[in-house]
């Protein structure tokens, strides 16, 4: 049940609806005045990158996951339907390797309508009420509480969440946290290695600015960023997320020498240009970035910006020496 | 008071869904002289668990939409979704709500219990835990 439910919600909504509703949120919150440096996410240049560098591992996006497993079939076609095929996979390709949003926290919900002393003790448990009206999107469904006491409130936003899920369920969504998100178990899984799930399920179960998606997701990257085995997201939704989150975290070191040792130095300059976009927003890229070759400016960043620049510094004298031994072979 | 509109006669109230043992209900509308639970029904607007949930909450739901558009065309409101209405901030609180709180005030001044707590739930490990976490807050 569980993994056809994973494969089916794998196809999401369109990219653009997804960015639509959460670049609003962002905005909004943008009106004061700490800009949130996630909002960058939503910057037309820093998807563009994060697109880029994901990687169009053809083999490894088509490859049979979950349920998905049918046999490939072979038929002769015209040069139309040849067309209209490839912009079938090309249009399924990116829906694929949508990155889901990195956002800040939803802030919590502390709203009080009425409190009246003369309803205290009314029954022994509290009332959840749910507004059910059609055509009112889920995040502004109002969504009350009138506790023991009397008091009349707003959900929080886990109760809010638990009740869309009841009366409105989400495929693959369970009601409550499944297991494997606590910490004993998703350090188990994290120990053999399946990032992918993970993030997938946390993707399925967890709105993107929830705080146990954050948890869950940052959780990830950070244990990959210290074992430096990004590789293994390259070509999934989840590579640009992650290489955008530890962007964001200033921690991007292994990330890069990671880069620089799959032979990507440019993924690794562009992923250089989104730090600068990200914390320098004032003074923007440095002084004739743009004309810099890829290693001088990966080694200019190395010196100036990076927390650990010998390691980087490391792996791109082990990527020249390879091409000068490729070059003399 | 007299009422105007298009649905004089109709009423909304509570209809017994569920089972024996296990009450569930639906808020539905219907012409007022019909049986709530074996009748013809016009419309379900909404539901009402009684019982609680792993989250110790007993569940509304409303569409509000439409209990607007029938309270407006004149139907009219059994006792026990005002209640419901009134605890939601819909209505003002029935008067029902302020008696049976005060009643129960004096119950628990004079020691008495108010109900039999509901039975030990099946609670998923992680669950209980949570809810004593929140218990004890």
């Amino acid at each position: 049940m569980l993994l056809s439910h994973l494969t089916r919600n794998l196809r999401f909504n369109s990219g653009a609806t997804w960015c639509r509703k959460f670049s609003r949120t962002v905005l909004a919150l943008n009106d004061t005045k700490n800009v949130s440096k996630y909002a960058m996410f939503f910057d037309k240049r820093v998807q563009h990158i994060l697109t880029d560098i994901t990687g169009r591992d053809e083999e490894k996006i088509y490859r049979p996951r979950y349920r998905d497993t049918a046999k490939p079939t072979y038929r002769l076609v015209t040069d139309k339907e040849l067309e209209k095929l490839k912009s079938d996979a090309e249009e399924k390709i990116q829906k694929t390797l949508q990155i889901p949003p990195v956002l800040d926290e939803k802030p919590d919900v502390n709203v009080i309508l009425s409190k009246d002393e003369a309803l205290a003790e009314h029954d022994q448990f509290n009332y959840v009420f749910t507004d059910i009206s059609y055509n009112i999107p889920h995040e502004k469904r109002t969504v009350t509480v009138r506790e023991k006491d009397g008091t009349l409130r707003l959900a929080t936003n886990d109760e809010h969440k638990r009740m869309i899920q009841v009366y409105f369920p989400g495929e693959g969504r369970k009601h409550y946290m499944p297991n494997m998100f606590t910490e004993k178990h998703l350090e188990r899984l994290l120990e053999e290695g399946e990032y992918e799930y993970i993030l997938d399920r946390a993707c399925v179960q967890f709105d993107p600015d929830e705080t146990d998606y954050i948890r869950v997701t940052r959780r990830v990257y950070e244990y990959i960023a210290d074992r430096s085995d990004f590789m293994k997201l390259y070509s999934t939704r989840h590579f640009g997320a992650a290489a955008f989150f530890l962007t964001v975290q200033k921690n991007i070191d292994s990330f890069i020498a990671v880069l620089i040792n799959s032979n990507l130095l440019h993924s690794a300059k562009s992923l250089i240009d989104v730090y600068y976009m990200v914390h320098n927003q004032e003074q923007g890229l440095p002084k004739e970035w743009s004309n810099l070759s890829d290693e001088e400016a990966i080694m200019m960043f190395a010196k100036q910006e990076a927390k650990d620049g010998s390691r980087i510094e490391l792996a791109l004298q082990v990527y020249k020496e390879n091409v000068e031994r490729e070059m003399s072979s | 008071m007299p009422r105007f509109g298009l649905n004089v006669g109709l009423a909304i109230r509570l209809a017994r869904r569920g089972c024996t043992n296990r009450p569930f209900y639906h808020i539905i509308v219907q012409n007022a002289h019909r049986n709530p639970d074996t009748g013809k029904v016009l419309e379900e607007i909404g539901s009402y668990d009684p019982m609680v949930n792993r989250y110790k909450e007993k569940l509304v739901s409303v569409n509000f939409d439409r209990l607007k558009f029938y309270y407006a065309s004149g139907a009219t409101i059994h006792k026990d979704v005002s209640h419901l209405l009134g605890l939601s901030g819909f209505f003002p609180i029935s008067p029902k709500t302020i008696i049976d709180a005060q009643r129960n005030r004096e119950k628990l001044a004079a020691g008495e219990k108010l109900n039999d707590e509901p039975p030990e739930l099946l609670l998923h490990e992680t669950l209980k835990s949570e809810i004593e976490k929140k218990r004890t807050e």
